[in-house]
């Protein structure tokens, strides 16, 4: 059949003189309730069905490989639903609450039967009314025959098409043209005006979606709290430090003045120099060196240790640990305490342990 | 009709005692649970407990004696905190000021006796509940929470130990964050410490572990102090406080104080 391709976005329109698409490539899709549908099928119910189409496919179609393209034909068809009047047959417990003032315009809500989703009348009929050709309005359908099957508006509202001939509209059954009572929903309308309509499937994307950012900001705050309590700079002596030539230290003799500055004793002995911790291995106080003892003693619980570091009395469970000590290039003594030896391993023999002079 | 039963007429009658009280003297059994329902302080307790719960034999009042010290170590630690200062310089010598030149020099020893005091009521507190088998169920959540109240009271008094940065001070904190080293995975000395390293470069050192992150550095310091100070000031006491809330409205919740259910 010939397609009427006026309406058609242009590079439909050429793909079809090309004869890349033939007319029932062609599918459409409502703008109101996002359905599809094949363009033959809806030209043929309106052909069948509908009073005088202004146009078959007024707001341009799309091809099946541009489906995102959709036209929005159905509505825009002859329908200008404006409003209910006598004819219509809405069910009469609508009219009569609405004439008693039980119910005004702003409170009626219509669910489409197609989506079944719920619309207030009043956004409705102004969408309605938007689409549609006012030319058209003689072939104007009863808002009954909408997808949406609506509720009666009162009287003062009633629109001025008195058209009594049945409307049409694609995506209902003509069966299904009249309102019954059970399509009709008469609830308040409690969803304050301008908050989007979201669906029960988007509200739970969008509650997921919410939920998962939050939780990963959470995380991140945790990150950055932990990563707080370690600061990028440190006000500690260093762990690396020289303390002076190799002949400032006598043979025999305990040298404490590096105690309170970097926590180690220099030695030297008949083989050389070495460097203990000053840190107590039982439970970490500082021993103090008794020279008319000869030995470190801890204030703390009284573990004793020899002038090499080995313990003798108390409560300590192993020897003082010694640091790396090697000369560096200026001749100086070069103490590493990152580096540590510990007797009951045999890493006192490790050369590093103990500076040969 | 006496001038003071007037007055004091007037006075309960008056908008601004009945916007403050919603109801009558306590002298019926309604205005009595009343009293108790309708004040955010007293509704964490139950409106009327039974014989055994007030019997001093059977509860040695021991919770609420731990409760009392807190309440006292928490307003005589704000009054401290008006003239102590946490830093290296200062600590010592204010702790000295308030012993000797501070008027009621006996505050800070209500302090440092109110949370000697304290542990040994809440190590008390737990074990009546214990030999009444208290902590069995329905009781049993609360008990975990008294188990978490314990431990903050332990944790307020050992960071409070440090405060005074005197050389008992620092070397007891040096001895007990030594602790920290052996912590399971988060401790440089600690299990599988070790397995925690690209290579061979170990990524638990002293510098970067759990006792670093207590002490704010690799031996107790200033910065150990300054955090000391404020997990002792602030962090500890507003969860101890939050957990006491939640372990008053349990045992209210879970059938009443003790006895048999």
């Amino acid at each position: 059949m010939a397609v009427d391709t006026s309406s058609f976005p242009e590079q439909v329109k050429a793909a079809i003189d090309k004869g890349s698409y033939a007319a029932d490539d062609l599918i459409i899709t409502s703008k109101i309730s996002g359905q599809k549908m094949s363009w033959l099928e809806y030209h043929k119910e309106l052909k069948s069905g509908a009073a005088k189409p202004a146009s078959p496919a007024p707001a341009g179609a799309s091809t099946a490989a541009a489906p995102a393209k959709a036209a929005a034909a159905a509505p825009a068809a002859a329908q200008v639903p404006a409003g209910s009047q006598a004819s219509i047959p809405f069910p009469q417990q609508v009219q009569d609450a609405i004439k008693r003032g039980v119910y005004t315009e702003k409170d009626l809500i219509i669910t489409s039967k197609i989506s079944g989703q719920k619309m207030s009348w009043l956004q409705y009929r102004s969408e309605i009314k938007g689409r549609g050709a006012p030319d058209a309005a003689p072939a104007g359908a009863p808002a009954a025959t909408q997808p949406a099957v609506a509720a009666a508006t009162s009287a003062a509202t009633a629109a001025p098409e008195t058209s009594g001939r049945p409307g049409y509209y694609p995506f209902v059954e003509v069966e299904q043209k009249r309102v019954t009572a059970a399509t009709v929903s008469l609830q308040k309308v409690t969803r304050p005006s301008g908050i989007p309509d979201v669906d029960r499937r988007g509200f739970f994307g969008w509650a997921l979606m919410g939920w998962t950012a939050f939780a990963a900001a959470m995380g991140m705050m945790q990150v950055a709290l932990v990563r707080f309590m370690f600061p990028n700079v440190l006000f500690e002596p260093p762990s690396s430090f020289k303390i002076g030539f190799p002949d400032q230290f006598e043979v025999g003799l305990v040298e404490t003045k590096f105690k309170s500055m970097y926590g180690v004793w220099i030695i030297r002995n008949e083989e050389g120099i070495y460097a203990l911790s000053t840190v107590c291995t039982h439970l970490g106080c500082t021993p103090n060196w008794l020279d008319s003892d000869q030995k470190f003693k801890c204030p703390c619980h009284g573990s004793g240790f020899r002038k090499t570091g080995i313990n003798f009395e108390g409560p300590a469970p192993r020897p003082l640990e010694r640091f790396r000590i090697v000369l560096s290039e200026d001749g100086q003594i070069l103490i590493d305490k990152s580096k540590k030896y510990q007797f009951e391993k045999g890493q006192w023999d490790d050369p590093e342990s103990l500076l040969s002079v | 009709m006496t001038a003071i039963k007037r007055i004091t007429r007037k006075i309960v009658e008056s908008q601004l005692w009945r916007s403050v009280f919603r109801h009558g003297f306590p002298n019926t059994r309604r205005n009595q649970s009343l009293a108790v329902l309708s004040n955010v302080f007293l509704h964490l307790h139950p409106v009327s407990v039974r014989k055994s719960g007030v019997r001093l034999s059977y509860t040695w009042c021991m919770g609420g004696i731990s409760f009392f010290l807190f309440l006292v170590l928490t307003i005589t630690g704000v009054m401290l905190m008006f003239y102590y200062r946490p830093t290296a310089e200062f600590a010592y010598n204010d702790i000295v000021q308030l012993r000797e030149d501070v008027a009621i020099g006996i505050m800070r020893e209500l302090h440092r006796w109110g949370a000697h005091a304290m542990v040994i009521s809440v190590w008390l507190h737990m074990y009546r509940v214990f030999l009444t088998g208290s902590y069995k169920p329905p009781r049993e959540f609360n008990w975990g929470v008294g188990v978490m109240l314990l431990k903050l009271t332990l944790l307020l008094s050992f960071t409070g130990y440090l405060l005074p940065w005197d050389q008992l001070a620092i070397w007891a904190i040096t001895v007990g964050t030594n602790m920290a080293r052996a912590t399971p995975g988060v401790g440089h000395e600690g299990p599988f410490s070790s397995m925690v390293k690209i290579g061979d470069l170990p990524l638990l050192h002293a510098g970067d572990d759990v006792r670093f992150a207590l002490l704010g550095g690799r031996f107790v310091a200033a910065p150990a102090l300054l955090r000391f100070y404020v997990l002792h000031c602030v962090a500890f006491p507003l969860l101890a406080a939050a957990l006491i809330a939640v372990h008053f409205w349990r045992v209210r919740k879970d059938g009443g104080i003790s006895g048999p259910l």
